[in-house]
């Protein structure tokens, strides 16, 4: 248990000219849900297919349950990988996806896999492509779980999903945390599923690791700081601003607190994971941007 | 059995609105010595959620002497409101629909009770502490 | 593994054998017929009737050949583009071969199975066609010594072509990872390497027969072109060459536009453009040289045409694939293709295990 689920040093990759992740360094300890938070093209896919070995990385390296991935059969076995839009086969049934992950992996829990089909009342017979993309999402993640990973990854698994199917995979999933020892590591947009489901979190900016930590941890040392506009003060000591809005009076900062504010004029308020996220989200389109307009803070 | 849901937008921590709603379910006697609460699995299935926060939860409920985890079994609740309480909640239940009707008779709206009703409670709460 | 390969080319096989058995019925309720009708009536219409009817006829009866020489030189193309191609590029446009690279399928295993199966089924289903075709077509290529107009479309050829189409289209759609832009250079480049092929490659493996004759200018007793010995030889070139080595004309002709071409003054003197001037006069009757000639004065002006032409020491010379090389170009051919296909396929392998990433 002591090895971390992913630990990355300097991780990097390129395609061609542009770099989709950069400098990456991070440790998630094993055990954790893990939220991976960041706009479109941030470098969340990349992340995930060289977690699962599908991409080299082109700088740095990367280590998955303690090993290199994808380095060998073993290691596979250990990862199980749930792509976006649930890539299968339209014209097999889904018995034929099970028995082609039952042909592929060591591993492998068919009755698991058969009693959650039936759960979601799907006749095993019927084809992938006639599945709604709901069923399409549980079925790919059944036979991504009845491999029996020690960590899962999921990319963007709900996006294409309305609400109820949402939830249903999302409980799926959830119901297998619960019941066994496994890591997860999912990608979303969606902040409100991330704060149900998550308990640890990583910001993807512009190909680069904003903020990565315990999402409780992450509210508790995060605070919203409202006080008047001061000239030469920019925040309070111990105080790390990830984002700034004022007025001509008025100065509001999200900061990261690494110690208590001290000086007075200053209304401390905590924070909720939303305004974390789009704080740090703020602080790379800004610096992407270089805007004048946005060096008017001190 | 009690069935939990979650406000994501009430800014409450998502493990205290399930101690929350055990808390409330037991004062009005929907949960009573004994019962079961549903397993951790049956709950994040339910309303996908962490499985940690429900564990969360049921160790605070624990901590307060509410609930009582059973080596592989469950958690069930010992504490239980008396019937006599439980017995007394329906005039004070009835007291308070009169109240509502003769509020509405007097032209309040929807916000002006519930406000009404905060701020009497508040200053109450005041007073008597 | 195996069982997925052949679960995704079932279909399409099932199609595809459909197909191959309608030809197959077609070519087997004419074929017979035609071939006794070429062995009987067309090799003894010297004897009993008018050749020209009854060669007539036989062509008639044979009146689809284009059509099958025309199918076996387009469904190697056809088996790359639409099983070829798609092999790797639809995979990785819908994802799905992330469920099949796991750890008991390895890449290579993946790809190795299911090159194979589709080039296997591929080769199997144009051999069977061209076999069929062939045999079908023998005895119009005998009647119309045609033995080498549809080389591409005949015996082994086209298992090569198809071979080499399926790996060029597999290699291809692991590159552009798009199906569809996979297809349409596959067309592309099996173009290509079959010009480039035949143009560069082939003519200096197996080197051509030549005849070789003293030009003589055209005349009425005297056929312009050279023939080849049977009538069923390739022929690649006829020129005529200077004593220089240069070409100076084709089929007969050494003037502007391949005719036998040359100006007369009216005192005699000729000169063939482009070849020089005769050292002799032409002996010009008074109304001119194409005025109404007396025997005796076009024999005069043929002769010294001929002597003119004499002077300028011309070669004709033809250049040939005589009939015996029609099986070793036929090896020569597959064995450049199946190599070219062999090539492609490890490449195609390589490049998935070592570069898809």
């Amino acid at each position: 248990m002591s090895e971390a689920a992913i630990e990355t040093v300097g991780l990097g990759k390129r395609y061609q000219r542009r770099w989709a992740l950069e400098d990456c360094t991070f440790r998630i300890p094993r055990g954790h849900v893990v939220g991976l938070v960041g706009p479109n093209g941030a470098g969340k896919s990349t992340l995930l297919n060289l977690a699962a070995g599908l991409l080299a990385p082109s700088a740095g390296s990367i280590k998955v349950l303690g090993e290199q991935p994808a380095r060998d059969a073993a290691q596979l076995a250990r990862v199980g990988f749930v792509p976006q839009d649930a890539a299968l086969y339209g014209w097999l049934s889904i018995e034929g996806h099970l028995r082609l992950g039952e042909h592929c992996n060591p591993q492998w829990d068919a009755k698991a896999a058969h009693a959650r089909l039936a759960e979601l009342g799907l006749s095993t017979r019927q084809r992938a492509g006639k599945l709604s993309g709901g069923q399409r999402a549980q079925l790919s993640l059944t036979i991504a779980l009845a491999k029996c990973p020690e960590l899962l990854l999921l990319d963007e698994p709900v996006a294409s999903l309305d609400p109820l199917a949402r939830r249903e995979f999302l409980g799926l999933l959830m119901s297998t945390v619960a019941g066994r020892d496994v890591s997860i590591v999912l990608s979303s947009h969606l902040v409100s599923d991330i704060e149900r489901v998550c308990d640890y979190l990583i910001v993807l900016v512009d190909s680069r690791v904003r903020v990565a930590g315990e999402i409780e941890e992450l509210l508790a040392g995060h605070h919203r700081l409202i006080g008047l506009r001061q000239p030469g003060v920019a925040a309070p000591a111990n105080q790390t601003v990830i984002a700034a809005r004022e007025t001509d009076r008025q100065r509001m900062l999200v900061v990261r607190s690494d110690g208590p504010v001290v000086e007075t004029g200053w209304e401390i308020e905590s924070i909720n994971l939303e305004d974390l996220v789009l704080a740090y989200m703020g602080e790379g389109a800004a610096r992407q941007a270089q805007l004048p307009t946005t060096q008017a803070a001190p | 059995m009690i069935e939990f849901y979650l406000d994501a937008k009430s800014g409450v921590a998502p493990y205290l609105q399930l101690v929350h709603q055990v808390r409330r379910a037991l004062k009005l006697g929907a949960l009573r010595a004994g019962d079961q609460l549903p397993t951790v699995r049956e709950v994040v299935t339910r309303i996908a959620i962490n499985p940690n926060t429900v564990f969360k939860a049921y160790r605070e409920l624990e901590h307060e002497g509410l609930v009582a985890a059973r080596a592989g079994v469950g958690t069930f609740v010992t504490a239980t409101t008396s019937d006599d309480v439980i017995a007394t909640l329906v005039p004070i239940r009835h007291d308070l629909e009169q109240w509502l009707v003769r509020a509405r008779a007097a032209g309040l709206d929807e916000d002006s009770i519930e406000a009404l009703f905060r701020d009497t409670f508040r200053s109450e709460r005041y007073v008597a502490s | 593994m195996t069982w997925l390969a052949w679960r995704q080319l079932r279909t399409q096989a099932a199609v595809a054998v459909a197909l191959l058995a309608a030809v197959a019925i077609m070519l087997v309720l004419t074929g017979p017929h035609l071939r006794h009708y070429a062995d009987t009536v067309v090799n003894t219409c010297g004897a009993h009737h008018d050749c020209r009817s009854v060669t007539a006829n036989f062509q008639s009866l044979a009146h689809l050949r284009h059509v099958y020489s025309l199918l076996v030189s387009v469904v190697p193309v056809l088996l790359g583009v639409f099983w070829g191609a798609p092999l790797v590029a639809r995979e990785l446009e819908a994802g799905t071969y992330r469920l099949a690279w796991t750890p008991r399928v390895t890449r290579v295993r993946w790809i190795l199975v299911r090159l194979a199966m589709v080039a296997l089924a591929a080769v199997a289903i144009t051999g069977l066609l061209s076999v069929a075709v062939t045999w079908w077509q023998s005895p119009v290529d005998r009647v119309n010594a045609s033995l080498f107009n549809n080389f591409e479309a005949r015996d082994v050829v086209p298992i090569a072509y198809v071979a080499f189409c399926v790996a060029l289209g597999a290699l291809l759609g692991a590159l552009v990872r798009r199906t569809v832009a996979a297809m349409a250079a596959t067309v592309g480049c099996f173009a290509v390497v079959r010009y480039v092929v035949q143009q560069y490659v082939q003519p200096n493996l197996l080197a051509p027969s030549q005849l070789i004759r003293h030009y003589r200018a055209p005349s009425r007793a005297y056929s312009r072109t050279l023939t080849s010995p049977n009538p069923a030889d390739w022929v690649l070139s006829d020129n005529v060459v200077a004593p220089s080595g240069n070409v100076i004309g084709q089929y007969g002709g050494i003037g502007p536009n391949g005719t036998f071409g040359f100006n007369v003054s009216p005192n005699g003197s000729a000169v063939f453009s482009g070849v020089g001037r005769c050292p002799n006069r032409i002996p010009v009757p008074p109304g001119g040289i194409r005025s109404h000639l007396t025997t005796a004065q076009a024999h005069a002006i043929q002769a010294a045409i001929q002597r003119c032409v004499d002077s300028f020491h011309l070669r004709e010379v033809l250049t040939y694939q005589p009939t015996s090389h029609y099986w070793p170009l036929q090896w020569l051919e597959t064995g450049i293709f199946a190599a070219l296909a062999v090539a492609l396929g490890a490449a195609c392998i390589w490049w998935v295990r070592r570069r898809l990433r």
